[in-house]
């Protein structure tokens, strides 16, 4: 019975998270093509609603074809590997207060780790596929997840230091008061950075270069296992989103409503007016409003950058990113230090 | 012009690596500020009243007196 009701936590999860993915490559479109002045898809559905899924049907109703000489197994484990561990970072994620699968004590360090396994699935496709192209754009892809994740875990780091703690919801829970953003605000901006690299969006999307590498450690993917990495793709876009917007704005936290409960003395009051305000205070739909902000700030990105050449991606990481994060690792547990400050959790232990 | 040196010419250095360097000379300077305000920042702080926390005790007080031992067992 245990197990069913498992099964079933997971799907409640995993389904709405993979429809969220078609709806974001919907918006993707819709948003580029008001930021290009055209129409966008508009023929599936209304207002072009059903394309994600007519996209979908249409690519595993195809034939799909390997290359001779690939190594078979290596070619459709890759992008399986891939999208199960997009989708296993989706399992420590805190919906609403006591809305979540798994209350891990190291959830931050079990996103990280499942996100840096992902990497070993875009290898394996890219190498499997005996192509030159595909092997390049692993390869490629490969070296700036590696050097993007420095950035990603020394940023949690300075954020594990404040809120003292590894687990999400006493991270989320620790920003009552304030959110991260505030003490924070240099930091997040190189975390985005860094998620954007880590997610292989433009302008850092050198893995897929269309102009050198046809379409890079997926060329020689088509139809279904291509649907795979398709997935596996925007689930991680959205999953770091999520990651964002708990690192930094609070998670399913609305600061705003905070504010105004403890600046009207409202939390001593037992209508169903507090009751309300209370639930909105700390509702999915926080989470889901901050995360959606954060996926069009990507499509924004996308749209307005052009893409940047190979050395420029990892001088910006190694002679950019990382001087700055390491200056911020040194200087923020000296001012910690030095004023005494205990970790936000202090009660929450 | 060639790139100054910083020995030789330390200003002109400096200026040059805030120029064409910024992301590393911040950096330094953000980097550098740690060291100073970890030694800096406890005399402000009690400066502008705040009061070291007694420290946590790590094992328990002595107690005074000589020691009772048990005799026999407490459930008998």
């Amino acid at each position: 019975m245990s197990n069913i009701i498992s099964i079933i936590q997971g799907l409640l999860v995993i389904v709405p998270a993979l429809i969220s993915v078609a709806f974001v490559t919907i918006s993707e479109r819709k948003v580029m093509a008001s930021m290009q002045r055209r129409v966008g898809p508009n023929a599936v559905g209304y207002y072009g609603l059903l394309q994600a899924f007519a996209d979908a049907l249409k690519l595993l109703l195809k034939e799909y074809v390997a290359p001779t000489q690939a190594n078979i197994i290596l070619f459709f484990l890759g992008p399986v590997i891939t999208l199960i561990f997009a989708l296993l970072g989706y399992l420590v994620i805190p919906y609403a207060p006591g809305t979540f699968i798994s209350d891990h004590r190291l959830g931050i360090f079990f996103m990280l780790a499942v996100s840096a396994i992902a990497t070993y699935g875009i290898l394996l496709a890219g190498w499997s596929a005996n192509s030159k192209y595909a092997f390049l754009g692993s390869l490629r892809s490969t070296a700036q997840l590696i050097s993007y994740e420095l950035i990603l875990s020394s940023v949690l780091l300075l954020v594990i230091l404040l809120t003292g703690s590894l687990n999400v919801i006493t991270i989320v829970e620790s920003q009552k008061a304030v959110s991260l953003l505030l003490p924070l605000l240099p930091l997040f901006i190189v975390f985005f950075i860094g998620s954007i690299a880590e997610t292989n969006r433009a302008p850092f999307d050198l893995a897929e270069a269309e102009s050198e590498l046809v379409s890079g450690f997926m060329t020689e993917h088509s139809a279904s296992i291509f649907v795979f990495f398709f997935l596996a793709e925007y689930a991680s876009i959205i999953l770091i989103c999520i990651l964002n917007s708990i690192l930094f704005f609070g998670g399913y936290l609305s600061i705003i409503v905070f504010s105004i409960i403890s600046l009207l003395d409202l939390s001593r009051e037992d209508t169903l007016f507090h009751v309300l305000i209370s639930i909105i205070s700390s509702s999915p739909i926080n989470l889901a409003v901050k995360t959606s902000i954060l996926v069009f700030v990507f499509i924004w990105v996308r749209a307005s950058f052009p893409r940047i050449r190979f050395d420029q991606l990892m001088s910006v990481c190694w002679l950019v990113l990382l001087p700055i994060t390491i200056a911020y690792v040194i200087l923020l547990p000296c001012v910690v230090s030095g004023l005494l400050i205990n970790p936000v959790n202090i009660s929450l232990l | 012009m060639s790139t100054p040196q910083f020995w030789s010419t330390p200003l002109r250095y400096l200026r040059w690596a805030s120029h064409e360097r910024p992301a590393i000379f911040y950096s330094l300077i953000i980097g550098s500020m740690g060291p100073v305000a970890l030694v800096g920042l406890p005399p402000l702080r009690r400066a502008l009243g705040d009061v070291d926390p007694e420290t946590i005790p790590m094992s328990y007080p002595i107690p005074a007196g000589p020691r009772t031992f048990p005799k026999g067992y407490d459930d008998e």
